[in-house]
């Protein structure tokens, strides 16, 4: 009896301790939670209140690459680069301007090496009967072209919703802004990004839509990577103002073409996203 | 004797066990897996994800996971960057242990 009662005693008190210890525990784990997701509130907070206070350009005005970023000790942030930055610029105005048009847009396209992807790989890779009949209520007519279609698509986005995948305008303010560029190859294809705030926001609005464009270029990456095994390729960080009146931090990517000595827009990356919402640019 | 140290042991056992239990458990609801220590998690993106490099689309930071999978209305490739820290959107990647 005495040695039951001995056992008894030895293990309440194990347990009690075990007990703390997994109070414990899960306390600081709790804790260690909330610390990390009131970091997170607060800068989603500075970011939704910030992006609320910049003022945007409309695009006809648009000066992109006359915005500077000098670099300040003890700071990340790097001087702009003017030649991406006129490069967005240049792609802003003429696929989303107020005097833009499918036709002008190909044509402008056309003029800098895209061609446009064959109906095929469009339906494989970008859904274009799905997005036609998001637009339009109902399937493409038999026979439709990839231009057709992609004239189609390119109207009815920009009308679909208030145009909330209409890009109207961009803040200029340069704390807002980023830019960077490398190479990347097949064992290490990601571009390495700078930690800085206008990075970050896109970041903090978790799950972004990604467009892939209706056009081909031979110095798009997987091009590139084909035939040399490497890409030198770039991006630009913006805040950007749609028709529908909403603010969202964009990411426009850029692949290098070295014969013409000039960027070309591969991608346009959206935050924002909201629930299963997307957004989708046709371009 | 025998049944004093039986005893002991047995309570030596199942302390241990608690306070294993409570080592994996805090990890697994503060910090995670990954780097500072805890459950080792991998994350895998789904099969109809980052086709034809659309991953490069976005940008993440060392040591995360870029997934871009088709979904939305109207389509669009759904790109997040995930860690051991950080959740994986159930549309886009699992979470192994």
């Amino acid at each position: 009896m005495q040695v039951q009662g001995r056992q008894l005693w030895c293990m309440g008190v194990v347990a009690c301790g075990a007990l703390v210890v997994l109070v414990t525990a899960l306390r600081r784990g709790d804790a260690a939670m909330n610390e990390h997701d009131r970091e997170l509130f607060l800068q989603r907070r500075q970011s939704e209140r910030g992006i609320a206070a910049l003022e945007f350009v409309e695009l006809g005005g648009l000066r992109l690459s006359e915005t500077e970023r000098r670099a300040t000790p003890g700071s990340d942030a790097a001087p702009l680069d003017q030649e991406i930055l006129a490069a967005v610029q240049d792609f802003l105005q003429h696929r989303f301007g107020a005097a833009s048009s499918p036709e002008l847009y190909l044509e402008w396209c056309r003029s800098r090496g895209y061609t446009m992807r064959s109906l095929d790989d469009l339906r494989d890779i970008w859904w274009v009967d799905q997005a036609y009949s998001t637009y339009l209520g109902g399937p493409p007519p038999e026979g439709a072209t990839a231009e057709w279609l992609f004239k189609a698509c390119m109207t009815g986005a920009d009308a679909y919703q208030d145009g909330r995948a209409r890009i109207m305008g961009v803040s200029v303010d340069p704390e807002w802004m980023e830019t960077v560029s490398g190479e990347v190859t097949r064992a290490s294809p990601q571009l390495a990004a700078p930690d800085t705030w206008p990075v970050k926001v896109l970041a903090l609005t978790g799950r972004v839509s990604s467009s892939q464009s209706w056009l081909d270029h031979p110095a798009l990456v997987s091009h590139r990577l084909d035939a040399d095994g490497r890409a030198k390729v770039g991006a630009a960080w913006l805040v950007a103002e749609f028709a529908s009146g909403d603010r969202r931090p964009i990411r426009i990517g850029v692949a290098y073409d070295a014969a013409r000595a000039e960027w070309i827009v591969s991608s346009i990356t959206v935050g924002s996203v909201a629930g299963e919402e997307s957004v989708r640019c046709e371009f | 004797m025998n049944i004093r140290t039986a005893a002991r042991c047995s309570v030596g056992v199942f302390g241990i066990t608690l306070v294993s239990a409570a080592t994996v458990l805090g990890q697994g609801v503060g910090n995670g897996g990954g780097p500072g220590g805890g459950l080792p998690k991998k994350i895998t993106c789904h099969a109809n994800c980052n086709t034809d490099g659309v991953a490069q689309t976005i940008t993440c930071g060392a040591g995360l996971v870029a997934c871009c999978c088709p979904t939305g209305q109207p389509p669009v490739y759904s790109c997040t960057c995930s860690n051991a820290q950080a959740e994986c959107p159930a549309s886009n990647c699992d979470i192994t242990y």
